[in-house]
This record gives structure tokens, sequence and C-alpha cells, in this order.
């Protein structure tokens, strides 16, 4: 006779189940643990998008450094805001787009690194934030008018 | 056998065989992490598609989770291979796709393409817990079908 296999829910019953909310409960405090991890990872994150930035301001109009530097920077902030950094998050956002333009603005995406590298610090008070978010949009409204 | 349909309130999931597909360090060990929380014994982790594949044929997982945005193949890749395999258990493997993109048009690709669920960066452990609830029931549903 040829028996079936299990599906997965045949698979995950037995004795040994747990209430799905203690396994939850598990899982954010394994994650909390990871989390606070991050500052260990972001040094060598950060030094590539600099990296990258770099070659891509040498090359202006090269698609292959430009794809490098979005790819990076996205990939930065969706590890940042997992990571419950959602401030370096927003300012990798903008960098993304800066760097994504068509004709690239050396300035705008400089700065943009300048205030990824002052962010990347969890300790920046709030107002230096603000300041820092604040003269970016300008920056960027400014130029993006002209 | 009549088809079951009700909600997953505990689970063992020591018996599940899970890959794991990312290239960003970070994100991998935070998924690993919460998953282990979850009570998961059996993860095989790739960096890429080629790695990932390799995995599926040797493992043969049952769940794979897989971020969209990888270098220089991406997640859609290899769903796109899974789905269109002659193997017929690597062509139901649930998919679970990660991103952090969260646009509709994004979400509806992925799904057409195949994958089971769709995850947005930034997740908490709760929100995982549900994609492999999600995921398990639909595979209930479809082998009941068959």
């Amino acid at each position: 006779m040829i028996s079936r296999p299990q599906t997965l829910r045949q698979k995950v019953r037995g004795p040994n189940a747990r209430p799905i909310a203690t396994l939850v409960t598990q899982g954010d405090r394994a994650a909390g643990r990871v989390q606070s991890q991050f500052g260990d990872f972001l040094p060598g994150r950060l030094n590539e998008l600099r990296h990258a930035a770099d070659s891509l301001l040498g090359h202006p109009g090269d698609a292959a450094r430009r794809h490098a530097v979005v790819f990076i920077a996205q990939d930065l902030r969706s590890s940042s805001v997992t990571a419950g950094r959602p401030r370096l998050g927003a300012i990798l956002a903008s960098l993304e787009d800066a760097a994504g333009k068509d004709v690239l603005d050396a300035e705008i995406l400089r700065l943009h690194l300048d205030v990824v590298a002052l962010v990347s610090n969890p300790g920046l008070p709030e107002s230096d934030y603000r300041r820092l978010t604040a003269d970016l949009a300008r920056a960027v409204a400014h130029r993006d008018k002209a | 056998m009549g088809m079951p349909a009700t909600a997953i309130e505990a689970a063992d999931f020591s018996g599940l065989h899970l890959l794991l597909v990312d290239d960003n360090k970070f994100i991998r060990i935070l998924i690993r992490e919460i998953l282990r929380g979850f009570g998961f014994l059996r993860i095989a982790e790739a960096l890429s598609v080629v790695e990932a594949l390799e995995r599926v044929r040797q493992n043969r997982p049952d769940i794979i989770i897989c971020d969209w945005m990888m270098d220089p193949e991406d997640g859609l890749t290899l769903l796109r291979n899974l789905r269109g395999s002659a193997d017929p258990h690597t062509r139901m493997i649930p998919f679970i796709m990660l991103s952090g993109e969260v646009r509709d048009d994004r979400v509806s690709m992925a799904i057409g393409e195949g994958a089971d669920s769709y995850v947005a960066k930034p997740f908490t452990a709760a929100t995982l817990m549900t994609h492999l609830l999600r995921v398990i029931a639909k595979q209930e549903e479809q082998y009941f079908l068959d």
C-alpha cells in the first residue's frame, strides 16, 4: 500500500506541540538578542556603501556602479529598520533616491553619506537628528528645484 | 479524509526542514534565531540562488523563506526555478518571499510567480509566525485538493 506523505500540519502536531503564543514570545526574545548586536554588523556594511559610492563618484554615468550603491543602501535600509533603527533607515531611503537619479548629483550623494555616518551612531540626540535631516531635505529640495 | 479547517493553536516545528535564503548576514541570523525560538531544529541556509538550488536537491526542505533582493540573482529567480522544476515536490515547496519593498505590484508579482506568502520588512516574530502558519494551512488545502 502506498501511503501519502504527511502534510505540514500533520508534521507539526504531536505531544511536544507548544502554544503558538509561547513560541512567538520565545521568537521575540531571540530577535531582541540579535537586534542588540546590529552595531557589530553595521560598520562593515557602511564601509561597503562608502566604497561603492566613491567608485560611483569616480564614474558617475556607470550603471553597474549606480546599481551597487542602490543595492547596498536598500539592503542596509531594510536591515536597519528591522533592527529597530528607523532613523538610519530613513536617511538610507533618501540616499537610494539620490543615487538612483538619472543625473547623479555628487554633492548630494556625499552629503547623504556624511549624514548616514552621523546617524549610524544610535546615541545621536534627537535634536541633532532633526537638524541634520532638515538640512539634508533643504539641500535636496534646492537641487531638485535647480 | 476531510480537510481540517481549524486554526493551528499549538505546534512542534522540530520535524520541519526549513531553507533560509538571504545574502544579508544580519537578517539571516535574525530569522534563524527567531526560528530556533519557535522550535525549529533543522534550518539550512543559502547565500545565493545557486546555493539554494543545491540545498533543495540535497535536503528537500518543507518550507523556504527567501529574500527577494539578492545579487547577482534575486529571490524571484529562485522562485521561478522551483516552480518550473520537473520534480513535483520541488515545484510545490511552500515559499515565503521576504522583501523590503511593500509596493502592491511587487507583492502581486511574487504571488503571481507562485510565492505562497509575502513578508515585508521590517517584520516581527509574530509576523513571521503568522506567515509560517499561513503556508502550512495553504499546503494542506492544496494537498487535499490534489
